[in-house]
């Protein structure tokens, strides 16, 4: 059963259509990505996954059950993750903070406890604690532990989301173009983390990018996206010799 | 220190007398200091040691260990021995051919290597390892796919040597009870600043050497914390986290990461810190940086508290008493400044802060005696062990001690420091020509290091016989001298001195401190984009003109510098310019830069490189750029 299905999907901003009948099936422990130049609806794709955007028509499938009427806070709890094109962290706080903000889901501590920091939010605290300090270790970013994020180098705070989004302990992890504006090393740093996320977390990852490079190299399938529509699907191998993509991304 | 003592023997006598109730080893994991008492380190050198066995791990067998330092890198080098081996330590940025060389020449047959990086090292050259048996890993990272039927884990051989325990119990104790002290322990390469490195066979007792003489010194650091930060391939480590552990024992911590290593030294306010010459180098530019950077306030505070320490320092060198007033202020500077600035680097409880290896520039020794952090120095090699080292009572920057007990020290005709003693290494592997040429018939062992003993019996290093130069005028004088004093300077460095006897006069080639560098032209608004462009800018070529200019009004005249150049790049030990230790291989850098050397000394005013460099990866790549050769 995949992991996640989505079915005929169409989506309009009044007059421009973002998404035309897009349908694709991801497998679960698979990387996948979308691909696709400029403008062609890749964000507006995922924006419809996780919740944010409502698709005029079309469903989408979670682990087999329908969740197109489930809103986006649901979804989260159900184990679809995110991180976001710019990022959107907490920058006066320390990472282990912005970590375990991410595991604010799962907490039953109320305000009050949480205040006089006694019992249950005690317990809560140190258990959820040792679960970031393993992300932590995972991500290696030790280093960084009571650094505040926002005086931390990009490429830092790319992994510190990433960090975050890991503590909701997700199934699918949609990235959204997750090495924008990131060096050579720092790109290789990160698809090295996707890569043992994957493996070692068994974590389905849904990745969307625009630069072709490293995606190639570390996705499973991948299908591209022209114009809203979906020109092409497959392994790298494959959907780097087709002529549509070719044309796609240098134009006539 | 008991009878024919070896390292895993005094491993047990300390699970003996402390059991579980006693913490041996800290390692900072998951944002905690965990610990492990002598009984668990027991254990797990007794299990592992077994399993080494029962994965055909002989007496007379060697394990190569490569990795940061970890507890496991410490457990691995105890079961080897215990099971009558003997370990080498391999430093964890060489190159795969540069492991190849030692494995291969030290006749390694299991390697035990922390993670991913050292492993995949390995498996690019298992090929050529004759009998390799295993590759133990300790950390799994990235490991979990791999499909290598060499390749097995830490805990994997843990637990072979459980079962083995389960059908002989008593066969480890029996095993230690073999060894002996006058057993190899480790072979230590030496760094190789003139051709390939050489295995230095190093039995127990010589180890027990530099213990033997800290407790001699009365330091009392037993219990206390020690932070091991070094890698154990380098014999300071082994000395003093390896043998002063065991031996007082300390309590050693093991940082998280590498790169956590300032924050957890902190954390610890170690009693016992070593730190090689360029550690120190780097801790005090650090500081000066940091300074320039703060508030006019805070700069003032500091200026003003330095200044009574540089001034109380300088007195109690020439044996002076201060007056009562600069004590009383000195009171106020420890308060208010001294012991704040300890403290933000760990070393506000040390009672030893030690570098050792390299020569120090005096102006570091100054810089941290002044705050109250009192350096000390041993002079030593992995050959000679340690020779000599500064009291706390009669410290003078330029000498590097008294000699220690046992040690006999001779200077040669040609002015080389001769060294002999029981300390003494017992030859080179497979190496008898070599062993032969560096000690002699009467057991004098030949350092290789020009010095002499001063009127108070103090021993003066001055510099590797063979890079002490002679100027045309017949003088002496030693660019690493100068080169230490280069390095004092926060935007420098590296330099390599050059003035041989064909040459006229003294001339550096400067490597500046980029990080530094480029921080001081971000404060001036001056505009660059690479390395290369920022230190050819006229502004950078003053300031370093400067720093320059400082040097030479504190030397004799013949050996000021008179030209020099700031190079496109820093020196790096993947382009074989410097050993693992960061050390200057000359005869390699008088090759690589002799066309700059030449249009030095040829009287041009600039120079065109091609440079070709090695990258991490094993790609050579080329760099031009025009360098100016500038008059000092």
């Amino acid at each position: 059963m995949p992991i996640l299905k989505v079915e005929d999907m169409s989506l309009s901003f009044g007059g421009i259509i973002a998404l035309h009948a897009v349908s694709f099936e991801v497998e679960p422990k698979e990387i996948f990505s979308i691909i696709g130049p400029n403008g062609a609806g890749k964000t507006c794709l995922l924006n419809s996954i996780s919740g944010f955007y409502k698709p005029q028509r079309g469903s989408v499938y979670f682990q087999g059950k329908d969740i197109s009427r489930v809103p986006c806070s649901k979804r989260a709890k159900m184990g679809i993750a995110r991180t976001f094109q710019n990022l959107a962290i907490y920058g006066g706080l320390p990472t282990i903070d912005n970590i375990l903000s991410g595991y604010h889901v799962f907490m039953k501590s109320n305000f009050l406890s949480c205040g006089i920091w006694y019992g249950l939010a005690q317990r809560e605290e140190i258990k959820y604690r040792r679960k970031v300090e393993e992300i932590i270790d995972f991500l290696e970013i030790a280093s960084i532990r009571n650094s505040m994020v926002g005086s931390l180098p990009y490429g830092m705070r790319k992994r510190v989301e990433l960090a975050r989004a890991l503590a909701l302990e997700p199934k699918l992890l949609l990235l959204d173009e997750p090495m924008a504006g990131m060096n050579l090393e720092e790109k290789e740093d990160m698809a090295r983390f996707f890569l043992d996320v994957n493996e070692r977390m068994g974590v389905t990852l849904l990745l969307i990018e625009h630069d072709m490079g490293v995606v190639m190299d570390i996705s499973d399938r991948l299908i591209v996206l022209d114009f809203g529509k979906k020109i092409a699907e497959g392994p790298p191998e494959a959907v780097r010799e087709d002529p549509r993509v070719i044309k796609a991304y240098l134009a006539e | 220190m008991p009878e024919n003592a070896t390292l895993p023997k005094i491993l047990r006598d300390n699970y003996q007398k402390y059991g579980e109730d006693v913490v041996a080893l800290r390692k900072k994991d998951f944002g905690i200091w965990q610990e492990y008492s002598w009984r668990d380190y027991y254990e797990i050198v007794k299990y592992f040691g077994l399993g080494l066995i029962q994965i055909g791990f002989h007496k007379g067998d060697v394990a190569a260990i490569v990795g940061d330092t970890d507890p496991e890198w410490f457990f691995a080098e105890l079961s080897a021995q215990a099971a009558g081996g003997t370990s080498v330590g391999l430093f964890t940025d060489g190159l795969p051919s540069e492991l190849e060389f030692i494995i291969v020449h030290s006749g390694a047959t299991v390697v035990v290597a922390k993670d991913q990086e050292q492993v995949d090292k390995i498996i690019e050259i298992k090929d050529r390892i004759p009998g390799l048996k295993k590759i133990i890993y300790w950390e799994d990272k990235g490991i979990w796919n791999y499909d290598e039927p060499l390749l097995m884990s830490f805990d994997e051989v843990k637990e072979l040597g459980e079962k083995l325990e389960a059908s002989r119990p008593g066969y480890f104790e029996e095993l230690v009870d073999r060894g002996n002290e006058d057993d190899v322990a480790i072979l230590s390469y030496t760094s190789g600043t003139t051709g390939r490195p050489k295995g230095v066979m190093l039995t127990h007792l010589n180890l027990f050497h530099y213990a033997d003489v800290l407790q001699q010194l009365g330091e009392g650091l037993e219990g206390k914390d020690y932070v091991a930060y070094q890698s154990p391939a380098w014999i300071w480590e082994q000395w003093a986290g390896m043998c002063c552990g065991l031996l007082f024992p300390m309590v050693v911590h093991f940082c998280e990461e590498p790169e956590t290593v300032t924050h957890d030294i902190r954390e610890i306010a170690p009693s016992f810190l070593l730190l090689g010459p360029r550690q120190w180098e780097s801790f005090a530019s650090t500081i000066q940086v940091k300074i320039r950077d703060t508030s006019w306030w805070k700069r003032a505070c500091y200026n003003w508290g330095m200044g009574v320490g540089f001034r109380i320092c300088d007195l109690r060198n020439d044996n002076k008493v201060p007056s009562g007033l600069l004590k009383a202020k000195h009171r106020v500077a420890e308060m208010i400044v001294l012991r704040a600035l300890r403290d933000r680097f760990g070393i506000a409880r040390a009672r030893f802060l030690l570098t050792g290896s390299a020569s120090m520039s005096p102006d570091i020794f100054r810089f941290f005696h002044a705050m109250g952090a009192f350096i000390r120095v041993i002079y030593g090699g992995t050959e000679a062990n340690v020779v000599s080292g500064t009291g706390l009572t009669d410290f003078d920057f330029e000498t590097v001690g008294r000699i220690f007990p046992g040690v006999e020290v001779k200077i040669s005709d040609e002015g080389e420091m001769l060294v002999r003693g029981a300390q003494v290494f017992r030859g080179y592997l497979n190496d008898p020509e070599a062993t032969e040429e560096r000690i002699d018939h009467e057991g004098w062992f030949h350092t290789g290091d020009a010095g002499i003993l001063d009127d108070k019996n103090r021993l003066v290093f001055w510099d590797r016989l063979d890079e002490l130069m002679q100027l045309a005028g017949g003088k002496k004088f030693s660019p690493q001298f100068i080169e230490t004093k280069l390095r004092f300077s926060p935007y420098i460095e590296d330099a390599y001195v050059i003035g041989d006897r064909d040459k006229g006069f003294v001339s550096a080639i400067i490597c500046i401190d980029f990080s530094n560098v480029a921080k001081w032209a971000e404060d001036r608004s001056l505009a660059f984009t690479t390395f290369v462009d920022l230190s050819q800018k006229p502004d950078v070529r003053e300031l370093i003109k400067g720093e320059v200019k400082t040097l030479n009004d504190n030397l004799p005249g013949f050996a000021r510098i008179k030209k020099y150049i700031n190079l496109h790049k820093t020196f790096d030990a993947d382009d074989a310019e410097l050993t693992r230790t960061r050390k200057l291989k000359r005869g390699v850098m008088s090759q690589r830069y002799r066309d700059i050397i030449e249009a030095t000394y040829g009287g041009k005013d600039a120079f065109n490189v091609d440079a070709s460099v090695t990258y991490r990866d094993g790609r050579k790549g080329v760099i031009s750029a025009k360098l100016t050769i500038n008059d000092a």
